[in-house]
């Protein structure tokens, strides 16, 4: 029974650390946080419903489907809400206040519109897997949450390796450190900022087939709880810092099953929230450059 | 009547939006205006059910535990900065609402029920009350030490200002008239439930100001009654208001940042304050560009 607990707890891990790095990788290059991001991958999760319900349930068109919505839904949020307002790569700082708000407007706009295509209520969502779960060693593991884990690994190894090794991670690298020095330099940063927001928009689109094939269901509002808790690792892991986001996400998902576990499930949410306040305000009270850094 | 019902959501809305402003107008946003006002609105319903006292009595509670929960807040978020701070705050709304919904004691998931309202003349007399600490407020000298805050805050410690003590009086003044809201809205609905003073409703009182315009408190005061009324007389349905809602904050980020309403509407009351000191306007102090 423990070793089912640590399974879901380090599945649960996987999908906050996904959705997380989705984050990351936006901010590093623009160094504004986009809280439409759980709406992106909401969008995604349910173009893929669609597409498996109408369409085929194969997984190569659902995860196509869902990373074409995700790249197409990420980068109409980017030209429409956070370009506008002037990034990194101008000479003013960031407007922090106008695209918090901006996305936030953003992702009542989607919500909005996902309500209206699906209704408020949770759509079951085709699972293409084995229904039975994998037994290895005496533990038995959902196929789907191996999947999950399986896929966030190779993501990770994958972007990392892109990030350190290929022109396009050089230039990505170069723009996060210095955007100025990087466009004297002959690099396009709006280019290498698009290509940023169309990546982190395709994992969070892969994020989303994994998860709804965990969960089983669908709905409008989940970009809410997901964004969050995916906002809430990669705070406390610190932005920017891809081993503090794994660890972060980890103990996300291990507190949580925890207070499922020995609590009740409705403490469920309020353990992200306890976890994001604590952090910060434990950080805030240990030296004030850091975050006079970040914010 | 429709009219008292429509004026009742305009003068909760109003109280909503200052309380959201006044944080703003020092340079930090709260996110958490709905758990003020919630904390506000079930003190102000355990004060009235549970140990019956007065309509304006238990008001005033609810706008004292409101601004003591806003104290502590800020206390505890006093060194976070913008993005942060912003965050924080909304982890705390959330956190309160998680809290109420698993607290039988306080109301549970499903709330209070039926708690009757006062007399409309009390609610109103605490309403004026708080217009005028509001007014006066905007007409005095702190509200310059105040946007000193917000325009650059090592500048404001560089001229002497106790920023920690400015920032944390603006809060308790937000949570005090989110307070007053809550409890009034209470008395309104009739109901108490948790979902009603959650993140939607902290966006949403967000809005009036940034939305009416920042600059004095007038922008939050007609915003919010614009976006009370237009709502109501154009009949929207409520899923339609939240996407209208978003793409006006897009808009607005996005086209006009300092707000809706003309700047020299929003000026108006700086201009009365100058008057009223007898320091002559800012063009003559400063020239043609004196209110940059």
């Amino acid at each position: 029974m423990l070793s089912q607990q640590v399974i879901n707890a380090f599945g649960l891990s996987c999908t906050y650390a996904l959705i997380a790095l989705g984050y990351n990788l936006t901010f590093g290059v623009l160094r504004v946080v986009n809280l439409a991001y759980g709406e992106v991958f909401m969008s995604a999760a349910l173009c893929s419903l669609f597409v498996a319900t109408h369409v085929s349930s194969q997984p190569v068109w659902v995860f196509s489907a869902a990373v074409l919505a995700a790249i197409v839904v990420g980068l109409v949020v980017h030209y429409a809400a956070v370009r506008p307002l002037g990034v990194v790569s101008d000479i003013n700082a960031p407007n922090h206040l106008g695209v918090l708000v901006s996305t936030m407007g953003c992702s009542f706009v989607l919500q909005g519109i996902a309500q209206a295509c699906v209704g408020p209520y949770p759509q079951p969502y085709a699972r293409f897997m084995d229904a039975g779960p994998l037994v290895i060693a005496g533990v038995r593991i959902d196929h789907a949450i191996a999947l999950n884990g399986v896929v966030t690994l190779l993501i990770m190894v994958l972007l990392s390796y892109c990030l350190s090794s290929s022109s396009i991670g050089v230039r990505v690298r170069a723009v996060a450190e210095n955007p100025l020095l990087a466009a004297c330099s002959g690099v396009s940063v709006r280019s290498v900022e698009a290509a940023v927001v169309a990546a982190s928009s395709a994992i969070a689109g892969v994020a989303a087939v994994l998860i709804s094939q965990v969960n089983g269901v669908v709905s409008p509002f989940m970009g809410l709880s997901f964004g969050f808790k995916g906002l809430v690792v990669v705070i406390v892991g610190g932005l920017g810092n891809s081993r503090g986001v794994v660890a972060a996400s980890l103990l996300l998902g291990f507190s949580e099953v925890a207070a499922v576990v020995f609590l009740s499930s409705s403490y469920r949410d309020g353990v992200a929230f306890l976890i994001l306040v604590g952090a910060l305000i434990w950080r805030a009270s240990r030296t004030r450059q850091k975050w006079e850094r970040v914010a | 009547m429709y009219v008292i019902q429509v004026l009742t959501l305009v003068v909760i809305n109003g109280l909503l939006g200052l309380g959201a402003y006044l944080p703003l107008a020092g340079g930090r946003i709260v996110v958490c205006s709905g758990a003020f006002a919630g904390v506000g609105a079930i003190a102000a319903t355990v004060a009235h059910e549970r140990y019956d006292l007065p309509y304006a009595v238990a008001l005033l509670l609810g706008m004292c535990s409101a601004g003591v929960f806003a104290g502590l807040v800020g206390i505890l978020t006093a060194r976070l900065q913008g993005f942060a701070f912003a965050l924080a705050t909304l982890g705390v709304g959330e956190l309160a609402r998680v809290g109420v919904v698993n607290s039988p004691a306080l109301g549970g998931a499903l709330g209070f029920p039926s708690f009757r309202a006062g007399p409309p003349l009390e609610a109103a007399i605490l309403v004026g009350l708080c217009l005028a600490l509001v007014v006066r407020f905007e007409l005095s000298s702190r509200r310059a030490v105040v946007a000193v805050l917000r325009t650059n805050e090592r500048l404001a410690e560089g001229l002497g200002i106790n920023v920690a003590a400015e920032r944390l009086r603006l809060i308790v003044a937000s949570g005090v008239l989110s307070g007053l809201a809550g409890g009034l809205h209470i008395g309104a609905v009739g109901l108490l439930a948790p979902a009603t003073f959650g993140y939607e409703r902290s966006i949403e009182s967000l809005l009036f100001p940034i939305a009416g315009g920042t600059g004095s408190f007038l922008g939050p005061v007609i915003g919010a009654f614009l976006l009370t009324v237009a709502p109501e007389w154009l009949r929207f349905s409520l899923a339609f208001r939240q996407v209208l809602f978003g793409a006006l904050m897009i808009a607005v980020m996005g086209l006009r940042p300092q707000g809706l309403l003309p700047t020299s509407v929003v000026r108006l009351p700086r201009q009365v304050a100058n008057l009223l000191a007898g320091r002559g306007s800012e063009r003559d102090r400063y020239g043609r560009r004196g209110d940059r």
